[in-house]
């Protein structure tokens, strides 16, 4: 689904991201995981094509982000709030993502159905703009866009951060169930070890822009990531 | 709680670094020269104008005292400064909430927000014409004292003027209703003042000397200047929790009006629609819409003082400035306007192509709205009709992708939500730079047509060009799009970096 050839983002010198070689393919569920800084938010700009690669390229579905748009059908994602419109309100935004994917009013419906209990009906009713929305709220809309007109690739920048506790329990549920029923390809980072030990079959582990593990979730996995971030 | 007079310079401090550290200070090195130069001329202008009040006043009004008739037409100028200042001066753009929560009296801080907005240029530049004069005329026509109580009135009245021009700014933006009001008072009040022999402006102008003769009167004017600053201070008191409240009470509904557009239009639709949504509720894309509109009644005293026959040529730019005003002007900052989810509308699921056939398809309507509000012109003279379509033609078949083009040299983040008339935010050299081939190049075409043809070929000339860029709008919009590809990262790069 994805390959990263070479890729290297340096900023005036300093290189924050290096990863020679990797492979996501098509239903794999991607973990990211590195404290701040590690390079987890430049790998998913260098993916979306929102960051130029100083050397390398991302390739998703065999042709280069950089050179085609044909990803940004396929692709739905939410990194921060540059992805939110913060004057339109929640069913706005709803309905303007909606539109690009072709969706009506009844689509919609049957859309925020599917979402089982991540958001009430309130919020797609909201009328407030969304800049006036709590920081849970807000990240829930972009959330919830990233999943609109059926993407195949899912990229999600710790979407668990600001929810609250019931919203990130049926965040996990929803995640695993599009991952497993609808064979979506999903990215995501946290810097909750056990949201994405719960979520992820396979697991990143980052540090100064580069992979220092790369493996399978298993039952040790927590374990092993609190020893390495204990140290 | 430290007290105000210790505040008020660490205050001053973080104003001067957000200046300073603001990016369209640093980085447009060349426009603040240019506005450096404009100012210096200004100022030697202002001097001048002072020194030799005296001598124009004489000439104006011969059997009148020169003090007494320039007192009198002070109050025209503290009417077109209020209305001025209503329209132009920043509100204070201290962002006061980094300070309500420490230990700092919020009554501190109203104060300082009063105070630095009497540091305003308005406040300055009227100085420059007023001691001079008072030197010249005031003091040797009358006294020292005479002149000095003089001065200081004025210089009271124009900051009571300021306080009440930030008061009604203030009230503005909560009761937009205002601007009538005063737009209709003032109307009022000059058609008063002219239709019965000036009594109000010569009454002023007694008033006005009545007191520089008894320095104790001076006690009004100050008393006016108190009054209008309390009355500020009393309503940000009264508001100062209100704009939070607010924000939170807004509300939007979802129209019909949107969805349908998107229906029509498909993808370009829902880019229009969310556009124009964009600009109906931010506050700084709006005040440049309602500037544009005020400006298409520059044609009234362009269309009386010129008829059309002193050159197609000078009326051709005036059509092709009236028919894309809304056009240029916005389009001075597109996508820097949406740069605060540039990076949704990167990744959103539509083409770069899909994404310039919306802007392409706005500034036509914007630029057919203009047309159609100017057409009224035509009543002075058919041909403006005939010169504002080939206009129309030129904006639409070139110009739009002119503005387009030159779009992709906007790296600045904006803040849309910041309304003021003065704010260069985002503004870079380029906009001044290239924007006068945009209504040059027509107005040269014209001109070489007119003199190897003739005039009327000229303007058909004009028309046909645009028109061709109206047939191959496809290719345009190619050529667009693949200039804005080939910036893109550095576009992100810019608005991300602010």
């Amino acid at each position: 689904m994805i390959k990263v050839k070479g890729l290297k983002k340096q900023y005036a010198g300093t290189t924050a991201l290096h990863i020679p070689e990797m492979e996501i393919v098509a239903g794999e569920s991607f973990g990211l995981i590195g404290n701040n800084g590690a390079g987890k938010t430049t790998f998913f700009r260098l993916i979306l094509d929102l960051l130029a690669a100083t050397e390398g390229e991302v390739i998703s579905k065999n042709v280069q982000v950089s050179q085609s748009e044909e990803w940004k059908k396929y692709t739905g994602s939410y990194l921060d709030e540059g992805f939110l419109i913060e004057y339109l309100s929640p069913a706005e935004y709803f309905n303007f993502i909606g539109s690009l994917h072709g969706m009506n009013l009844e689509d919609l419906t049957g859309f925020y159905h599917q979402l089982d209990g991540f958001a009430s009906e309130e919020l797609y009713q909201n009328r407030k703009p969304i800049r006036a929305l709590s920081k849970g709220n807000k990240s829930k809309v972009g959330i919830i866009a990233a999943l609109m007109g059926n993407p195949e690739i899912v990229v999600l920048d710790e979407p668990f951060a600001h929810l609250d506790p019931s919203s990130q329990i049926s965040l996990k549920r929803l995640l695993k169930r599009v991952n497993t029923e609808k064979n979506v390809t999903l990215l995501v980072s946290s810097h909750d070890l056990t949201h994405v030990t719960e979520v992820c079959n396979r697991i990143v582990l980052l540090e100064s822009g580069l992979i220092i593990r790369d493996f399978a979730t298993t039952h040790d996995t927590m374990r092993e990531l609190e020893a390495y971030f204990t140290h | 709680m430290i007290p105000f007079i210790q505040l008020f310079p660490r205050l001053v401090n973080h104003q001067w670094k957000e200046m300073i550290r603001s990016s369209s200070w640093q980085k447009s090195i060349l426009i603040n020269i240019m506005l450096g130069i404009f100012l210096v001329y200004l100022l030697i202008n202002l001097i001048l104008l002072g020194l030799f009040l005296g001598k124009i006043m004489d000439s104006v009004f011969p059997d009148a005292d020169p003090v007494t008739a320039f007192s009198g037409i002070l109050l025209y100028y503290f009417i077109a400064d209020f209305i001025f200042r209503f329209l132009m001066q920043p509100s204070p753009a201290l962002s006061v909430m980094p300070y309500l929560h420490l230990p700092v009296r919020k009554n501190s801080i109203f104060h300082f927000l009063l105070v630095k907005s009497g540091f305003s240029l308005f406040n300055f530049f009227p100085l420059i014409v007023l001691i001079p004069f008072t030197l010249r005329e005031v003091i040797p026509g009358y006294s020292p004292t005479t002149g000095i109580t003089w001065l200081i009135a004025v210089i009271l009245l124009i900051f009571a003027n300021n306080y009440l021009a930030f008061f009604f700014r203030k009230l503005f933006s909560v009761k937009p209703s205002v601007f009538i009001i005063i737009a209709a008072v003032t109307a009022l009040l000059f058609w008063f003042d002219f239709s019965q022999s000036r009594i109000i402006s010569l009454g002023f102008g007694n008033w006005l000397m009545a007191i520089a003769i008894n320095p104790v009167w001076v006690v009004v004017p100050a008393i006016l200047f108190i009054l209008s600053y309390s009355l500020s201070w009393f309503f940000l008191y009264r508001q100062r929790y209100l704009e939070m409240e607010e924000k939170q009470s807004r509300q939007y509904k979802s129209s019909a009006g949107s969805r349908y557009i998107s229906e029509i239009f498909g993808v370009s639709g829902a880019l229009m629609s969310l556009e124009i949504k964009m600009i109906l509720r931010n506050n700084r894309p709006k005040t440049y819409l309602v500037l544009s509109m005020m400006f298409m009644f520059y044609g009234f005293l362009i269309y009386t003082k010129h008829p059309v026959e002193s050159g197609y040529g000078m009326m051709l730019f005036i059509g092709l400035l009236l028919t894309g005003i809304m056009m240029i002007q916005y389009g001075q900052l597109v996508l820097s306007w949406e740069s605060s989810y540039f990076d949704r509308l990167c990744t959103a699921n539509f083409t770069t192509r899909d994404f310039f056939i919306a802007k392409f398809r706005l500034f036509f309507f914007f630029n057919t709205v203009t047309f159609l509000i100017t057409m009224p012109y035509a009543l002075y003279d058919y041909r403006i009709l005939l010169l504002n379509f080939a206009a129309w033609l030129f904006n639409c078949g070139i110009n739009i992708f002119v503005i387009l083009f030159l779009g992709s040299f906007n790296t600045k983040r904006v803040d849309m939500s910041k309304g003021s008339f003065f704010n260069y935010e985002g503004v870079t050299a380029v906009h001044f730079i290239l924007s006068i081939p945009a209504l040059g190049f027509p107005v040269l075409i014209y001109w070489l047509v007119s003199i190897i043809v003739n005039p009327d070929a000229g303007i058909v000339a004009v028309g046909l060009i645009g028109l061709a860029g109206l047939i191959f709008h496809r290719q345009l919009i190619d050529i667009v799009a693949r200039q804005f590809l080939a910036r893109k990262q550095i576009i992100l790069h810019g608005f991300r970096n602010g």
